[in-house]
């Protein structure tokens, strides 16, 4: 296969390897100050009184703030989420500190600056908080009972947000349907882990009467504009430099409260503030915990005829990151890529005394996979039928894309060709064989799991700083190297070598003369940084753009240059040559020197510009409600099948898990390797979400998963072993056909382990709970039996 | 430049003997340190350091404490013994080999974690102190001019509790020489960075006609300390290949006797850990099994 964009390997992958990148860890500024936070113990408690004088006392100590004082120094916090979701009046505002309750335990109350980290967590520890603690409400029942006490103001009744995604007649198919099905299932509460915690550095800089931050962000001018808007600087005296990212995957976006209040220390002391936080304060955050109940209407043939689902997100505490978003986003992916006409979706987000939600990986799309493929095996259970004979039933042909429904506008695939490929991947016959052959009396079972994943990127936000949009200036200087000023970030993807390479293929260069800058306020220009895959997708096709009217200029400058004006010209290895007489050529750098220094003097080269800037952002959107209500915050539809043969221990119940096939389509690609590289790590999310990952909480509302010792991610050992294939179906939405890899693999792999554990033990009265830790294994093994008899 | 993070700040001390160890903890009244290979020490240390200062006592560099030696009574070795070191010394006991081989993490962990360290840890969830309550070892704790001994079943007290007294340093470990003569290791973990859930140690010592005449398990990181039991009617393994419905009822019902009390941490509950436990004892009994000397 011809490689049409030049993949290379990652452009500073010897920089990571080697340990030669400075995370932001790895600075200290000379007389820095250090931020600790007092956090709360309670996980709800009114706030009765805060006296910081003890703190202040304390040696190294040189200031320190209660939510009452903070208040009258910084704005709130305004979440995302926009009137029509919350039904608050007006927008969600949090103050950085709260002034009277603590909604979870380890809620910054109140902030501490000093000489050194040790000398600021120690004098945190010392102010004096009087708290009347109150029961905290851990769970989805607890928050909604009448009565609970409102955790926001706004929202007396503590749903954050709720709605419905509905098509066809739901209640009419499911009652003409001559089967139904229906079951629980419960998503554990998991997080993303970035192996770097979040940070910044704020330095007030006095020559310039600038605010120069550092930060460990995904959406470096998303955070500028927020923290000019709550410290009231015009946004021009504040620049927020994006530091390499070791890892992010949504957690590092905006809208908690440890940034702004580290700026705030900054512009308070006159001193540079410093803030990284700890892996216990990291595992506060979560991301996911889900409860599901789904009813699925069907025929004979297993065709499904109507689909209800009722989904509650526990979010936590609340909170102005984009986290709690995540919800909405799982019942806007249902019924994935499947032919569904009639179903209903209602979902609520809950606000609890847990730890706030941030965004992670894969963006509530993996609740909707795996509520959707649960439904699916129970279909083929009730009808016993092969449930890849259920998949194929159900999954939208062909011929059928693209494919509306009131949420998405599914693009292009050959999802039934994925299937099969995956089948043959996984050896899925030969699977069952075994599977068949296996002793009655067997103390462990093999489990063979099937799941469709449909994985919609690109996300755009109106209405929000996190637009679907980038922007990128390519410019070009007389060494023939090119600078490409981008507003995508890294999270520590390789996005820039993706967007290196698309532009020394425009231009006809090596990717490694192509610079990327990203992550400069002052630099780059506006974008929202890296999520939902837009990286490459939005800002890479920016960039393409700008270089495809560069080469353009250029092309037209090489004519006048060598003389040949009606000549094509060619373009390869740096050279801009006339076709068929290569001898006839110019190199890039003389080019731009040439046009810098003769643009719009000599005659036919009209102008000396050698930097050009686009915007682009991919179609099929609906971002704001169309006259009909619909909404599609969704451009792209990337998809993947999987297959997952396990080997449970009825004994312990402990999984074993031998195989993972995939086959994964996310339309065209840029670089194959970076593409596989995120596909694997997101199927190690999967992993961990099905079998490992979990935050899990005291009766008394306290977390109990502050290290890697107890928030068990899996390790290689703990891996399948894998088997993948791509496809490629061009987006026939977005320029280059690119759809976006970021979350492909999370939803789906995680569903074919729990599918397959399922498959190994039988139906079970018991609902399905991630992680499936052996326990729970056991439980279900418990609930198999009582049906079985 | 340096990243600062929580670094602790210490008081560190490298005593070359015994002696001068014991004269420190004498001199700090016992609210030390000791530092084995630090590999829970030292997270430890960094996580509370916000609340205490410290003085640290580091053993790497006293005398024999890294040393393994073997006579007709069985094998003594140093508190400072590695999990590299059990793995590449011929005289380690199989059942430490065993131990050393399966230890969660890598080379680095191997090369630090120290025998003694896991000890006075007194983690339940481990595999050391299991191992040397199966092994029936003898510790040798010294003080400012006294020494004593204790069996390991006596040193484990509770949970991350030892009857190491302030001012005390396990200084090191004797295994007798013991007529056991197949050892089985099973141990439970819920993926690879978990802690065991259940370690089970088996001995089965059989007689000159290959009759087995005493067997015994020992249960670990189930229970709140390792929990020793000897086996009735031993001749019952003597023709086994593996734990069949018999010997696994009388196993059951041996662990049932025997243990009240169960651990729960966040790997795993209580419950759990009571239903799993007969189940990897079995499974140890058939890893000695499998190293059986019948013909």
């Amino acid at each position: 296969m011809t490689d049409r964009f030049n993949a290379v390997p990652r452009l500073n992958g010897d920089r990571y390897v080697r340990g030669a990148i400075r995370y932001l860890d790895d600075t200290v500024p000379d007389n820095c100050l250090h931020v600790a936070f007092t956090r709360s113990p309670h996980a709800h408690a009114l706030i009765k009184h805060v006296d910081l004088t003890p703190a202040l006392r304390a040696p190294g100590v040189t200031a320190a703030l209660s939510g009452a004082e903070a208040q009258h120094l910084i704005g709130d916090l305004i979440s995302p989420l926009p009137e029509a979701l919350t039904g608050a009046a007006g927008q969600l505002m949090l103050p950085c500190l709260p002034l009277d309750r603590a909604r979870f335990a380890g809620e910054p109350v109140a902030v501490v600056v000093a000489d050194t980290e040790l000398a600021a967590r120690r004098a945190a520890e010392l102010v004096d908080i009087a708290y009347e603690p109150l029961p905290p409400m851990l769970d989805i029942a607890a928050a909604t009972r009448p009565g609970a006490p409102a955790q926001h103001p706004q929202l007396p009744g503590n749903v954050l947000s709720a709605g419905s995604v509905c098509d066809g007649d739901m209640a009419q198919a499911m009652g003409d349907a001559p089967y139904t099905a229906e079951g629980e299932l419960v998503l554990g509460r998991s997080t993303a882990v970035p192996l770097e915690p979040r940070g910044c550095i704020a330095t007030w800089q006095t020559d310039s009467q600038r605010l120069i931050v550092r930060a460990a962000t995904q959406q470096p001018h998303s955070l500028r504009a927020d923290l000019a808007r709550q410290l009231r600087l015009p946004e021009t005296d504040i620049q927020v430099i994006a530091t390499p990212l070791g890892g992010s995957f949504g957690f590092k976006m905006p809208g908690l409260t440890e940034e702004p209040l580290t700026c705030l220390m900054a512009l308070h002391t006159g001193r540079p503030v410093r803030w990284v936080e700890s892996r216990a304060e990291s595992l506060l955050v979560g991301a996911r915990e889900y409860q599901a109940h789904y009813r699925v209407g069907f025929d004979s043939s297993g065709r499904v005829k109507a689909l209800a689902v009722d989904i509650d997100a526990n979010v936590g505490a609340p909170c102005a990151s984009p986290g709690p978003a995540m919800p909405t986003v799982a019942a806007a992916t249902f019924p994935g890529g499947y032919d569904i006409a009639d179903f209903e979706i209602r979902w609520r987000a809950v606000m609890t005394n847990k730890g706030p939600w941030n965004g992670a990986r894969a963006f509530g799309k993996e609740a909707a996979t795996m509520v959707m493929e649960t439904a699916l095996d129970d279909v083929a259970r009730k009808l016993d039928l092969d449930p890849v004979e259920v998949r194929r039933r159900n999954l939208l042909r062909a011929e059928q894309l693209p494919h509306r429904t009131p949420s998405m506008t599914v693009d292009s695939g050959d999802y039934h060709k994925a299937l099969d490929m995956v089948l043959a991947l996984a050896d899925y016959p030969a699977l069952r064989a075994r599977q068949r052959r296996q002793p009655p009396d067997s103390a462990t079972r093999i489990g063979i799991g099937i799941a469709f994943e449909l994985s919609p990127e690109g996300i755009d936000y109106a209405g929000t700083l996190a637009r679907g949009y980038e922007t990128a200036t390519v410019r070009l200087d007389t060494s023939g190297h090119v600078t490409v000023l981008t507003g995508a970030t890294s999270p520590g993807t390789g996005s820039e070598t993706a967007i290196a390479q698309l532009v020394g293929t425009q231009l006809g260069i090596s990717p490694s003369t192509v610079r990327v800058v990203q992550g400069d306020t002052d630099r780059t220009p506006y974008g929202s940084g890296s999520f939902s895959s837009r990286a490459v997708l939005a800002g890479g096709t920016a960039a393409w753009l700008a270089a495809q009217d560069l080469r353009t200029h250029l092309i037209n400058a090489a004519r006048i240059l060598l003389q040949a004006p009606d000549a094509q010209i060619e373009v390869a290895d740096g050279l801009y040559y006339v076709a068929q007489e290569p001898t006839r050529a110019i190199p890039i750098g003389a080019l731009a020197a040439a046009i810098r220094t003769l643009g719009g003097a000599l005659p036919g080269l009209n102008s000396p510009q050698l930097e050009i800037t686009r915007t682009y952002g991919p179609q099929n959107m609906q971002a704001i409600p169309d006259q009909n209500g619909r909404v599609q915050q969704y451009p792209t539809y990337p998809y993947s099948v999987y297959v997952a043969a396990v080997e449970v221990d009825l004994e312990t119940g402990c999984t074993d898990l031998e195989m993972l096939a995939a086959v994964h389509d996310c339309g065209i690609v840029i670089n194959q390797p970076l593409v596989d590289a995120q596909l694997h790590g997101a199927i190690a999310m999967g992993v961990g979400i099905a079998l490992y990952e979990e935050q899990s909480y005291t009766a008394d509302g306290r977390p109990r998963n502050s290290s890697f010792k107890t928030y068990r991610l899996p390790r290689l050992q703990d891996m399948p072993e894998l088997r993948i294939a791509h496809l490629v179906s061009p987006s026939p939405f977005t320029e280059l056909g690119t759809k976006g890899a970021g979350d492909g693999g999370v939803g789906g792999s995680a569903t074919a382990i729990v599918g397959a554990i399922r498959d190994a033990i039988g139906p079970s009265g018991i609902a399905l709970h991630t992680p499936m830790t052996p326990a729970r294994v056991l439980e279900y093994l418990d609930g198999a039996r009582t049906v079985e008899h | 430049m340096t990243s600062t993070n929580l670094r602790p700040t210490f008081t560190y001390h490298l005593p070359g003997t015994v002696e001068a160890a014991s004269a420190i903890l004498a001199e700090t009244g016992g609210a030390a340190t000791v530092l084995g290979g630090g590999t829970m020490a030292m997270p430890k240390l960094r996580d509370a350091a916000a609340h205490v200062d410290h003085r640290v006592i580091d053993t790497a560099r006293i005398a024999g404490f890294s040393d393994l030696a073997a006579d007709s009574a069985g094998l003594t070795m140093g508190a400072g013994v590695s999990y590299s070191t059990l793995l590449s010394n011929s005289l380690t006991p199989p059942l430490l080999r065993a131990v050393a081989g399966r230890i969660t993490g890598g080379p680095q962990i191997r090369n630090q974690g120290t025998v003694g360290g896991s000890a006075c840890q007194a983690n339940p969830a481990s595999d050391i102190p299991t191992a040397l309550v199966a092994l029936q070892a003898t510790l040798t704790i010294a003080r400012l001019g006294s020494k004593r001994t204790l069996p390991a079943g006596e040193f484990f007290l509770g949970p991350f509790r030892t009857d190491l007294r302030p001012g005390e340093l396990l200084v090191a470990l004797h295994v007798p020489a013991t007529s056991a003569t197949d050892w089985g290791y099973a141990k439970l973990k819920h993926g690879e960075s978990s802690w065991p859930i259940t370690v089970a140690a088996a001995q089965l010592t059989r007689g000159s006609d290959d009759t087995v005449v005493g067997a015994a398990i020992t249960l670990g990181a189930a229970t709140p300390t390792p929990v020793r039991i000897p086996l009735d009617r031993p001749e019952q393994f003597t023709t086994a290949r593996k734990v069949g419905p018999a010997l696994r009822t009388a196993i059951f019902g041996a662990i049932g006797d025997n243990c009240t009390d169960w651990w729960a941490d966040e790997a795993a509950d209580r419950d759990y850990r009571r239903r799993v436990a007969g189940v990897i004892a079995c499974r140890a009994i058939d890893d000695a099994l499998s190293k059986g000397s019948r013909s």
